[in-house]
C-alpha cells in the first residue's frame, strides 16, 4: 500500500486506541478491525503488527491472556493501567500531528 | 462458518516449526492467526483447499516469513528482562538497601586486606562466583531439555530466563579474568576497593536475576498461558 510509511509511526497509537475501546483483542481481530473502520483503505501487515504488540507487552503497556477458543489457543491483549495512560498521551500526540499537517496542506486550518 | 479442525491446527503448528519458529508460545499466536485467515478465506471461497488458503495466508508475512517476528519478540523479551533487573538493582543503591550493599563492600574490602598475597583471596572468590553462573546455566539448560523431551514444547520465555535476558554473556567475562589480572602487580587500596565493589555488584546482578526476576517472569507466564503450568518443572 502506497501510504504505508505515513502510518508506520502511528501503528502503536492505532493499537492502543483500539484496545482502549475494547476490553481485549487478539492479533487477527486488530487487523480486521482496522480494515473495517477504514473500509479497506488501511491494513496492518502481520510483519508490523506482532512486533509492535510484543514491544508494547514487554514495555508493560499490555497484559496478555491465553484462552482456549474452539480447538485452539488464542492470545488476547488488553491495556494495563500504564497502557491506558500511554494511550491518552499518544492520542494527544497524534492529534497534534494531524493538526499541524492540516495547517501545512490546507491554509484554512493555519494557526492564527 | 467452516472452522479449522484439530488435525489442521496440528498441521499449522508443524508448519510454523518448518518455518523456524521453535518456541511454543510464539507458535501458538501464529497458528491462531493463520487459522483465522484461512477461515476468512473459506468464507469468501468455500472451494479453496486448506493448503491453498495456508499458502495465501503465509504470503502476507512477507519474504522473511515469521523470522522477523521471532527476532523482534526475542529482543523485546530480553529488554523486558533487563529492565526488570535494572529496576531491582537501583533499589540496592537507595536507602535502606544501600546499607547492605555498602556493608558487603566493606566486609570484602577488609577481608581482602587480611591477605598478604591477594591471589589467595581473589582467585577463590572469582572461581566461586563464576562457577555458580556456570552451574546455573547448565542446570537451566538441562531443565529446558528435559521439559522439551517430555512435552515436545520449548518456550521462548524460558530461554530468555535461562540466558538472563542476555546478561549471561556479560557474566561470562570471568573466563577472561586470568588474562586481565596480573598477580605480580601490587594491589593498591583503590584497586582492592574496586575489586570488592565489582564482586558485590556482580553478586547482586546474579541474585536479582535468578531469585527475583526469573521467578517473577515465570509466574507471569504461568498466569497468562494455561499450558505452561503443566510443563513447568524446576
Amino acid at each position: 500500500m502506497g501510504n504505508s510509511n505515513l502510518y508506520k509511526g502511528s501503528l502503536t497509537t492505532i493499537i492502543l486506541k483500539l484496545l482502549n475501546e475494547h476490553d481485549k483483542m487478539y492479533g487477527y481481530e486488530i487487523t480486521q478491525k482496522v480494515k473495517e473502520l477504514t473500509k479497506g483503505e488501511l491494513y496492518i501487515t502481520e510483519g508490523a503488527l506482532y512486533p509492535s504488540l510484543h514491544k508494547l507487552e514487554a514495555e508493560g503497556l499490555l497484559d496478555v491472556e491465553v484462552l482456549k477458543v474452539d480447538n485452539r489457543l488464542r492470545k488476547y491483549y488488553k491495556l494495563t493501567e500504564e497502557g491506558t495512560k500511554e494511550t491518552v498521551s499518544k492520542l494527544a500526540e497524534l492529534e497534534n500531528y494531524i493538526k499541524n499537517m492540516r495547517a501545512l496542506v490546507n491554509p484554512k486550518y493555519r494557526f492564527e | 462458518m467452516e472452522r479449522a479442525d484439530k488435525a489442521q491446527i496440528e498441521t499449522l503448528y508443524a508448519f510454523t516449526r518448518q518455518h523456524y519458529v521453535e518456541w511454543y508460545d510464539v507458535q501458538t499466536e501464529l497458528v491462531d492467526h493463520l487459522a483465522n485467515g484461512i477461515e476468512e478465506q473459506w468464507q469468501e471461497n468455500p472451494n479453496l483447499t486448506f493448503d491453498e488458503a495456508l499458502k495465501n495466508e503465509f504470503k502476507k508475512f512477507g519474504v522473511f516469513g515469521f523470522m522477523e517476528i521471532v527476532e523482534n519478540k526475542t529482543k523485546a523479551l530480553e529488554k523486558c528482562y533487563r529492565i526488570e533487573v535494572w529496576k531491582c538493582l537501583k533499589q540496592y543503591f537507595r536507602l535502606p538497601k544501600i546499607i547492605v550493599t555498602l556493608f558487603s563492600v566493606w566486609v570484602l574490602f577488609e577481608l581482602m586486606r587480611l591477605f598478604e598475597n591477594k591471589d589467595y583471596f581473589v582467585i577463590p572468590m572469582v572461581l566461586i562466583v563464576f562457577s555458580y553462573v556456570f552451574f546455573y546455566a547448565n542446570k537451566e539448560n538441562l531443565r529446558i531439555k528435559r521439559n522439551y523431551k517430555e512435552t515436545g514444547k520449548k518456550w521462548l520465555f524460558e530461554n530468555i530466563n535461562g540466558q538472563m535476558g542476555g546478561f549471561i554473556h556479560f557474566f561470562n567475562i570471568g573466563i577472561y579474568f586470568p588474562l586481565i589480572s596480573n598477580s605480580k602487580a601490587e594491589w593498591s587500596l583503590t584497586a582492592q576497593f574496586i575489586f570488592s565493589f565489582c564482586v558485590v555488584l556482580y553478586v547482586l546482578f546474579i541474585y536479582i536475576s535468578l531469585n527475583i526476576v526469573s521467578p517473577k517472569l515465570r509466574q507471569k507466564l504461568s498466569k497468562e498461558h494455561p499450558e505452561y503450568n503443566l510443563t513447568f518443572k524446576m
